[in-house]
C-alpha cells in the first residue's frame, strides 16, 4: 500500500506513533549521530544519513542481562526477567535492514533460536527512509540493496519527494499502520506524477559498486595463505571499531558479575579483532597475529557466513571505512582482493 | 521466554583429585534429565565466576551421575577446583557432535591420549567397555608428562581386566619414578613402537596440539587413512550453539560441527589450530 503525506504532517504521524510505541530515530548530540529513543519530534534528525551505531544495537544490545541469580548456602535461584516492549524505529536505511536479515538468519540458524533477539525483532516496527544522497563510503548496491528500500525486511519505507513524502508498506504490520494513519488523517493515495517522481529518484540514486562479490567467497578460501593479507592488515590497530559499528558483526561474550550473594550473567559484544577473543586458558591462541584476525573477519563475512547461511555478512554501509582511525578502506580492500587473487 | 543461555542446576556429588592440577567432578542434575553421547560437552557454570565448556568424561552408560575432568588453568577452572560435595553448579547442554559410535562398531579401536586429553577418550572407552561385545580389539595408549600427571589411575586395573584390551601407559622421559613399570617416551614414539595395524581399525586421539600433530604424522606413516582417524578439537567457546562466533574455523563452528572431527575433515579446514 502507498500513501502521500504532506511534509508538515510528518510531525502528526510521529505524535500518533509515539502514543502507542517507544520510538527510536536518528538524532544529533554535538558531533555524535545517534540512533536513540526520541520523546519529541524536534529531536528527530532525518538529515542524518547514517548513525554511528547501527540498527543492530536496538535488537542485539551491546550489553544485556541474560538472567539474575541469588544464592543462599547450597541453593541457587535463577530469575529471567526479559520483558520486551513494542518499539518503532524510524528513519533508518536499507543497509541496516539487510544487517538485520543477517542477524535473523544467525539467531534462528538450524532452529536453535535466540529468543531474546527474535522476540525483540518481532515486536519492532521498522520504518526506513530512502537514501537520495548516499555518500562516498556507501557501496550497498554491490550487495543488490536498493537505497530506496523495498527489498523486504522493513515494514514501511518513506521517500522525500519535492513537496510531500511517499509512504510504502512492505508487511502486514506496515500496511495496518498506514491504514490507521489514513483513517486518522485522511491521507491521499499517490497520483501518477508522484509515482513517476519516485521512479526517477530511484533511477538516479547510485552508490559505488564492487564487482563480483560472490566470487570473493572462493577467492578468499583459495588464497588463505596469500601474502596480501599481511599487506592489507598492517595499518590495522585492532581497535575493533569496525566490528562495533558494523550492522552485521555479532560475536559476543558471556560473563558473570557478582558479589558474594547474588550475581547476573551478561551478554556483551566482543570482537574478533581482539587477541583475547580466541585465547584459551591453556595459553594456546589459534589467531595470535593481527593478520590472522583481520583475515578471519573478512573471510567470515564474505566466505564462511554466505556459505553457511546464504547471505553475505556485509551491507556496504561504509561505517567501518568512515570510522576507522587507521584509514582502512574496505571498498579498496575488496577491489584489491578481487583483482589480485585468482 | 525460553533462553538458550540459561543453565539448569546440578549438585556436586563427589570429587576425585586425579593429579596435582586435575580434578574429576561428579555431579547430578537436580531436576533435569540429561541425555548425551561420548564426545559431547557441557557449559559448566560456577555461579559468581562464569561458565566454560568441558567434555563429559564419563560414559552415558554410567548416568545418572556425570563427570567432568577439569585442569586448573584459568578463572572458572580454579573456582571449579574449590567446589565441594553438595555445592550447586549450572549446566547447559549437551552440545556438539559425538564420536561416530555406529562407525566404530565391530572395529578394532586404538585410543591415543595425552594428559587431560584423555578425558573425552575415557567417556568413549567406558562406553565401549560397557558394550564390549559390539567392538573388536581395544588398544589404549595413554601418556602424561610424569607419573603424577596420569589421570584415572584408579581405573587402570578395571581397564586391564577387560577382555582383549591392552593398556599401554607412558610418561615423558624424566617423568618416571622408581616404581614405574610402563613405557618411557613421548606418545607418538610409543605409538610407533606398538605399531597397530590399520586393518579394520579406527583411531581416536586427543591431547596437546603438539602431540596430536606428531600422532597424525605417525598414524599416516603406519598406513591409517584420514577417514579412520578421529580426534576432538580444543577451541575457545562461549555460547556452545554456533552464535557467538569465537570457535569458528573455516566454515565450521567447533562447538556445533565438532568438537569431534575426522582427520579427513580437518585437512579441509584452514590451518588455525
Amino acid at each position: 500500500m502507498e500513501i502521500i503525506v504532506p511534509k508538515d504532517k510528518l510531525k502528526d504521524i510521529f505524535e500518533n506513533i509515539k502514543e502507542r510505541f517507544t520510538v527510536f530515530a536518528p538524532q544529533k548530540d554535538g558531533d555524535k549521530k545517534l540512533l536513540s529513543q526520541v520523546k519529541a519530534f524536534k529531536e528527530v534528525d532525518l538529515s542524518i544519513l547514517k548513525t554511528q551505531s547501527s540498527l543492530k544495537e536496538l535488537l542485539f544490545p551491546r550489553f544485556e542481562i541474560l538472567f539474575d541469580y541469588k544464592w543462599n548456602k547450597k541453593e541457587i535461584t535463577i530469575k529471567e526477567d526479559n520483558v520486551v516492549k513494542p518499539q518503532v524505529v524510524l528513519g533508518i536505511r536499507a543497509c541496516d535492514i539487510r544487517g538485520l536479515k543477517v542477524l535473523d538468519n544467525l539467531f534462528s540458524w538450524e532452529n536453535i533460536k535466540d529468543n531474546l533477539y527474535l522476540e525483540r525483532r518481532q515486536k519492532t516496527v521498522l520504518i526506513t527512509q530512502s537514501c537520495l544522497k548516499p555518500d562516498s563510503f556507501c557501496f550497498c548496491q554491490s550487495f543488490s540493496i536498493s537505497p530506496v528500500g523495498g527489498e523486504g525486511g522493513e515494514d514501511i519505507n518513506f521517500t522525500e519527494l519535492s513537496d510531500c513524502y511517499l509512504f510504502r508498506s512492505f508487511s502486514y504490520a506496515g500496511e495496518k499502520l498506514l491504514k490507521e494513519l489514513i483513517e486518522e488523517f485522511s491521507f491521499s493515495l499517490p497520483a501518477d506524477k508522484d509515482k513517476k517522481a519516485f521512479e526517477e529518484l530511484k533511477e538516479k540514486t547510485t552508490t559505488s559498486k564492487i564487482a563480483n562479490i560472490e566470487e570473493l567467497a572462493i577467492k578468499i578460501k583459495r588464497n588463505f595463505y596469500h601474502n596480501l593479507w599481511k599487506d592489507i592488515s598492517w595499518s590495522c590497530l585492532n581497535c575493533g571499531i569496525c566490528t562495533y559499528t558494523c550492522p552485521t558483526c555479532h560475536c559476543f561474550d558471556i560473563v558473570d558479575e557478582s558479589n558474594d550473594r547474588e550475581g547476573r550473567r551478561i551478554r556483551c559484544w566482543d570482537s574478533c579483532m581482539f587477541s583475547h577473543f580466541t585465547a584459551m586458558a591453556s595459553g594456546c591462541n589459534p589467531r595470535e597475529t593481527k593478520e590472522s584476525r583481520f583475515r578471519q573477519r573478512l573471510a567470515h563475512k564474505f566466505s564462511y557466513f554466505p556459505e553457511n547461511l546464504g547471505i553475505v555478512a556485509c551491507t556496504g554501509c561504509g561505517r567501518c571505512i568512515e570510522l576507522c582511525p587507521a584509514g582502512i578502506n574496505l571498498q579498496k580492500i575488496l577491489t584489491k582482493l578481487g583483482r589480485e587473487c585468482s | 521466554m525460553f533462553l538458550i543461555y540459561t543453565p539448569f542446576t546440578a549438585e556436586v556429588i563427589d570429587i576425585v583429585k586425579e593429579t596435582p592440577d586435575i580434578k574429576t567432578i561428579r555431579w547430578k542434575p537436580l531436576k533435569n534429565e540429561l541425555h548425551f553421547k561420548p564426545g559431547q560437552f557441557v557449559e559448566f557454570s560456577v555461579f559468581g565466576i562464569g561458565e566454560s565448556p568441558f567434555c563429559i568424561s564419563s560414559s552415558p552408560t554410567r548416568s545418572p551421575l556425570f563427570e567432568c575432568s577439569i585442569k586448573r588453568l584459568g578463572k572458572v577452572t580454579t573456582a571449579a577446583h574449590k567446589l565441594s560435595p553438595g555445592d550447586i553448579i549450572g549446566i547447559r547442554g549437551p552440545y556438539g557432535r559425538c564420536f561416530p559410535l555406529e562407525e566404530l562398531k565391530e572395529r578394532n579401536l586404538i585410543f591415543v591420549g595425552g594428559g587431560i586429553g584423555m578425558a573425552p577418550l575415557r567417556s568413549l572407552l567406558q562406553y565401549v567397555i560397557d558394550n564390549r561385545k559390539d567392538f573388536g580389539q581395544i588398544t589404549v595408549i595413554y601418556g602424561a608428562r610424569t607419573v603424577a600427571d596420569l589421570c584415572y589411575k584408579q581405573e587402570f586395573l578395571e581397564w586391564q581386566k577387560v577382555p582383549a584390551l591392552s593398556l599401554i601407559l607412558t610418561v615423558d622421559p624424566g617423568g618416571e619414578d622408581e616404581n614405574w613399570q610402563g613405557e618411557i617416551g613421548f606418545v607418538p614414539t610409543v605409538l610407533e613402537k606398538v605399531n597397530p595395524k590399520p586393518d579394520k581399525a579406527k583411531v581416536i586421539t586427543c591431547g596437546p596440539t603438539i602431540m596430536i600433530k606428531f600422532t597424525l604424522a605417525t598414524l599416516t606413516r603406519l598406513g591409517f587413512a584420514p577417514e579412520d582417524i578421529i580426534t576432538t578439537l580444543e577451541m575457545k567457546m562461549k555460547c556452545g550453539v554456533g552464535k557467538c562466533g569465537r570457535c569458528n574455523i573455516g566454515r565450521v563452528y567447533v562447538c556445533k560441527d565438532g568438537p569431534v572431527f575426522k582427520y579427513s575433515e580437518i585437512k579441509e579446514l584452514p590451518n588455525e589450530f
